[in-house]
């Protein structure tokens, strides 16, 4: 099981690297535009969408590509998940990589912004149905922008002022994460931990 | 309520002063940081509490080795005042940066920092005291002045932008007497929108009851009283749930 970990220069890259590592497997960093030969890639990402947006449109041509071919599962974190988006407007107009529909907008007026904290989260019915057992369970989520969508991919959410906001996105080989896995102590371990297992068993070359 | 032990180091060791004043060595910080990720604590802010006086950073080796054993948000205070050092702190793991001395002398940091990293990773921490009847803004530790009041301060980060506050009081910092009432009545009626996290007092479980009420919704932090072991987080947590 190969999993890389793409360091665009934006990112709390150790706490997920280290996260990995206490799952029992061996990241690695990758920081160059180069062919990507692994079975997961995590786009992680502490930071602005537009600088996001920026480094990876102009560095990090191979991503791109890999999704057309539709080869490695990635799985994206906060700031990772929304850049899988169409767009955001964060400081200006700028695209995401085009995975998921739905723009990337600022928090509503009428919810405190940022959202910071471990919040109950919210799995729907997922076909990777072993998140299930993560239900109503709590992730540390820390973040002003969200995914604007009525998405049919959107399978789970949590609830601000009775406002629902994603945060589990998935289809097909990606999956994206607007809490940090990384950074929800015991239980983001293991649900780290169940992903790498679902990915090994289904899609593992 | 979010329960945030605050854990200040100077030359490898957890110290703690009364007043940001004489300071006293309590051991190896990643011990106490730990036991409270195994007690189940929300986050962890760790002080850099001499950066900023001496012009540099010590704590990135300490965050990598902290962030191998400990899951939850860690957010790094002092001395950050370049962008490579906010990588650097990233890099290492923290989660999050606090900034106040570097954004005293140059707020326009805090504009470019917001605009690169983002809002929410961006704490700004502050330390006030009432001078004459105004809260006056401290830096370098309750160490230097500032013209600034505390009322003026925020209305022009709210202004540039930032994630969340860190209020400390300086004459409340490590007396373990209780919370700074007459500050958080001044913060509550600034109506600011966004997450605060209230530092400095809090010594006894009637002040958690207390805050709990008062200050909903909002973060607390704490650090003698948890050091000295006068406070354990279960009981806190059994407190506030």
């Amino acid at each position: 099981m190969k999993i890389y970990i793409l360091n665009y220069g934006l990112g709390n890259i150790r706490s997920i690297y280290n996260a990995i590592k206490k799952c029992g497997y061996d990241p690695k960093l990758i920081s160059k535009d180069k062919i990507i030969n692994c079975d997961l890639l995590i786009i992680p990402g502490v930071g602005s969408f537009s600088e996001a947006s920026k480094i990876i449109n102009k560095k990090f041509n191979i991503i791109k590509k890999l999704i057309k071919e539709n080869k490695i599962f990635i799985l994206g974190i906060c700031l990772g998940m929304q850049i899988m988006c169409q767009k955001s407007n964060e400081n200006g107009n700028y695209p995401g990589l085009k995975i998921f529909d739905g723009e990337i907008k600022k928090l509503p007026k009428n919810i405190s912004s940022p959202i910071i904290g471990w919040k109950k989260t919210f799995f729907k019915n997922l076909k990777i149905s072993f998140l299930k057992k993560y239900d109503k369970k709590k992730f540390y989520h820390v973040h002003s922008y969200y995914l604007s969508s009525n998405s049919k991919d959107i399978k789970g959410h949590i609830v601000e002022n009775r406002l629902k906001i994603p945060s589990i996105i998935y289809k097909k080989k990606y999956l994206g994460l607007q809490f940090h896995p990384e950074k929800s102590g015991e239980n983001g371990l293991c649900i780290l931990k169940d992903i790498i297992k679902f990915i090994k068993k289904n899609y593992d070359k | 309520m979010r329960i945030i032990p605050k854990i200040e180091i100077k030359n490898n060791f957890l110290i703690k002063g009364i007043n940001f004043e004489g300071l006293r060595k309590l051991g190896n910080p990643k011990k106490f940081i730990e036991k409270y990720y195994h007690d189940g604590c929300d986050e962890i802010i760790i002080s850099d509490i001499v950066a900023s006086l001496y012009g540099r950073n010590q704590l990135f080796e300490f965050i990598e080795n902290i962030t191998e054993s400990v899951f939850i948000p860690i957010t790094l205070i002092g001395g950050l005042r370049s962008f490579n050092d906010i990588d650097n702190a990233f890099n290492s793991g923290a989660d999050k940066v606090g900034l106040n001395s570097a954004i005293i002398k140059n707020p326009n940091f805090l504009k470019k920092a917001t605009r690169r990293y983002g809002e929410a990773n961006i704490l700004i921490s502050i330390e006030t005291k009432k001078i004459d009847g105004t809260w006056k803004i401290f830096y370098l530790n309750g160490r230097e002045k500032t013209n600034l009041n505390l009322k003026d301060w925020i209305s022009k980060l709210s202004d540039i932008g930032f994630g969340e506050l860190l209020i400390n009081s300086i004459d409340y910092d490590g007396t373990q007497k209780g919370p700074d009432i007459d500050l958080i009545n001044e913060i509550k009626s600034l109506k600011i929108n966004k997450p605060i996290i209230y530092s400095s007092g809090i010594g006894r479980y009637e002040d958690i009851t207390l805050l709990n009420k008062i200050f909903k919704n909002q973060a607390i932090s704490i650090s003698s009283a948890l050091h000295y072991k006068k406070m354990e987080l279960k009981k806190i947590y059994k407190l506030i749930n």
